[in-house]
């Protein structure tokens, strides 16, 4: 019997029902207003935007890197929880202040606000490029976990390049029908899937080791190191360990598809709940099922050449072939969820904020609509070529690229919110200064006194942001009353 | 963001962004199995969790003050 074929089957199985399910929302919804299709129409309840919240924030990683990380550093990699547990603060308190903001002026992405608080097309742009380009180098690499986890379960069955076709088609039929509406409903479906899954899979691994006491005691005779810091390499040293909590959690909060669902709630219960998706979600992945993997990966599997695959190998060795496929099916559920939400806000700020205002006419909301839905094709096909010939680490480039560039955009975003005086000359001068520095330290590799490039590139954007205004004139009266006038007129 | 709600977070950061002496050698183990450094961490991810849905509650019952 060819069990990689079956399990195959019960993968297609399972991207065919939410297909079902993208399709039905996109025929209730009636997708047909440019807002409808990027924002779900600013109408996600209280129940689906937590949903929908954990499924854009929980990756392939989920299944994948992060488990990886538990085999390789211990049980240290639990920073990950302790730090990123404050971007469900900043979901509420700046998240709501640009949820009021975006249903008085209609933004529709960051550049908007942006645009709209420093009177600069200059910062839209910028603002976006970064976004977009981050975001594309997270989209491929949710890809390439994807479909590594296909042709995984099928045990060779099923090439490389077949299951990232596979899931590219997939993905691509969910978002360019219905939009949000539909990668909503499918995300709050995942989110479940997902949670469910890592569980079952740490259960699965649990079994073997004696449960948690067999567990941590056979971790101790194999590698004490695994269980403090600074981990078995080395790598949590006090310097490391406190700088996981500078810069990193801002740069979570504004990957633009975990921001953007601030602009998708219905309203403040919707926002209080999809920030409390946050540490539920932190807590069942990496706290304890994630941990529990990794470790029980050390115990049970010894050396492995790529520790990102300790989940999947755990699986195929410690139970049956249908089990692995359907426990597996949760990663392809956290990785189709974010590649969907992806997908969907590069579109929108390719289109919105680069495409459409170099036009030299208005669109029609029709038109609008069509071009956003084309761009949606050319996203999902730039990022399959991508994903053809995937990067070495898939840990390293996420974490070194696109959350700390991402970060860039915290400084000019939270002024602008906060600081009357904020202006367009301090924010541009330490967003430019602060891309510049991160791009150099990285491709030089260098790190000044000992400090990582990101950090500098951190505390240089943020230093220009708040001085440069101070020795230069003030913003426009009528941007400033624009959004701290209205703010303030309704007691924010 | 109200004063308690500000300390209570700037404690629970502290706690978990400063990277303590006992969080660097698995000794003791709890119970014979679990490290020590392991029983810190989710001690304090179970607070922050209490925190945040504290929080959360408090914030969306400002908000609610607000609208009436």
């Amino acid at each position: 019997m060819n069990t990689g074929l079956y399990s195959f089957g019960i993968i297609l199985l399972y991207l065919s029902i939410l297909l079902a399910i993208a399709v039905h929302g996109y025929r209730s919804a009636a997708v047909k207003t440019v807002e409808g299709f990027f924002l779900a129409g600013r109408g996600v309840s209280a129940l689906l935007l937590p949903l929908t919240m954990i499924a854009a924030l929980q990756s392939t990683f989920a299944f994948l890197g992060g488990p990886g990380m538990f085999y390789i550093h211990g049980i240290g990699f639990i920073v990950i929880v302790l730090s990123q547990v404050w971007v469900a603060l900043m979901v509420m308190y700046f998240g709501h202040r640009i949820w009021l903001l975006g249903n008085k002026y209609g933004y529709l992405t960051i550049g908007d606000f942006f645009a709209d608080r420093y009177e600069s097309r200059f910062l839209k742009v910028v603002v976006s490029l970064v976004s977009i380009l981050m975001t594309v180098v997270f989209l491929a690499m949710q890809y390439v976990g994807s479909a590594h986890a296909i042709s995984g379960v099928a045990q060779g069955a099923v090439s490389y390049s077949v299951a990232l076709l596979m899931i590219a088609v997939f993905s691509l039929i969910y978002v360019a029908v219905g939009g949000a509406h539909s990668v909503v409903l499918t995300d709050a479906i995942q989110a479940v899937v997902l949670l469910i899954t890592i569980v079952a899979a740490a259960a699965v691994a649990l079994i073997p080791t004696g449960g948690l006491p067999g567990l941590f005691q056979k971790v101790a005779d194999l590698n004490a190191k695994l269980l403090a810091r600074p981990g078995a390499a080395g790598l949590y040293t006090d310097k490391v360990w406190l700088m996981q909590f500078i810069v990193l959690p801002f740069g979570i909060w504004l990957t633009p598809h975990v921001w953007v669902r601030s602009l998708m709630a219905k309203d403040e219960k919707a926002i209080a709940r999809s920030a409390l998706g946050i540490p539920v979600s932190q807590i069942v992945i990496f706290a304890t099922s994630g941990l529990f993997l990794g470790l029980a990966g050390q115990v049970l599997l010894g050396k492995i050449p790529a520790p990102d695959k300790v989940v999947p190998l755990l699986l195929v060795k410690y139970t049956s072939w249908w089990l692995a496929a359907v426990i597996l099916a949760g990663s392809i559920a956290a990785g189709v969820s974010t590649i969907n939400s992806m997908i969907l806000v590069i579109a929108q700020m390719f289109t919105q904020d680069l495409m459409i205002p170099m036009l030299r006419r208005k669109l029609t909301e029709a038109e609008n609509l069509y071009l956003s839905r084309l761009v949606t094709v050319a996203v999902v096909i730039v990022s399959v070529v991508i994903a053809l010939r995937p990067p070495q680490s898939l840990v390293q480039v996420v974490i070194d690229v696109a959350y700390t560039g991402l970060a860039q955009l915290a400084p000019g975003f939270l002024a602008g919110l906060y600081w009357r005086r904020a202006n367009r000359a301090g924010t541009s001068a330490g967003l430019l200064a602060g891309l510049a520095i991160l791009f150099y330290t990285r491709i030089v590799g260098v790190s000044p006194l000992g400090y990582p490039g990101f950090l500098w590139a951190f505390f240089t954007n943020l230093a220009l942001t708040l001085v440069v205004p101070l020795f230069t004139a003030p913003p426009a009266k009528t941007a400033v009353e624009r959004i701290h006038g209205y703010l303030a007129q309704i007691g924010e | 963001m109200k004063p308690v709600t500000w300390w209570l977070f700037v404690l629970l950061f502290l706690a978990a962004a400063i990277p303590w002496p006992w969080t660097a050698r698995p000794e003791p183990y709890l119970f014979g199995w679990l490290p020590f450094p392991l029983f810190y961490w989710w001690v304090l991810v179970v607070l922050n969790f209490i925190y945040i849905l504290w929080a959360a509650n408090e914030w969306l019952r400002s908000k609610r003050g607000k609208a009436k």
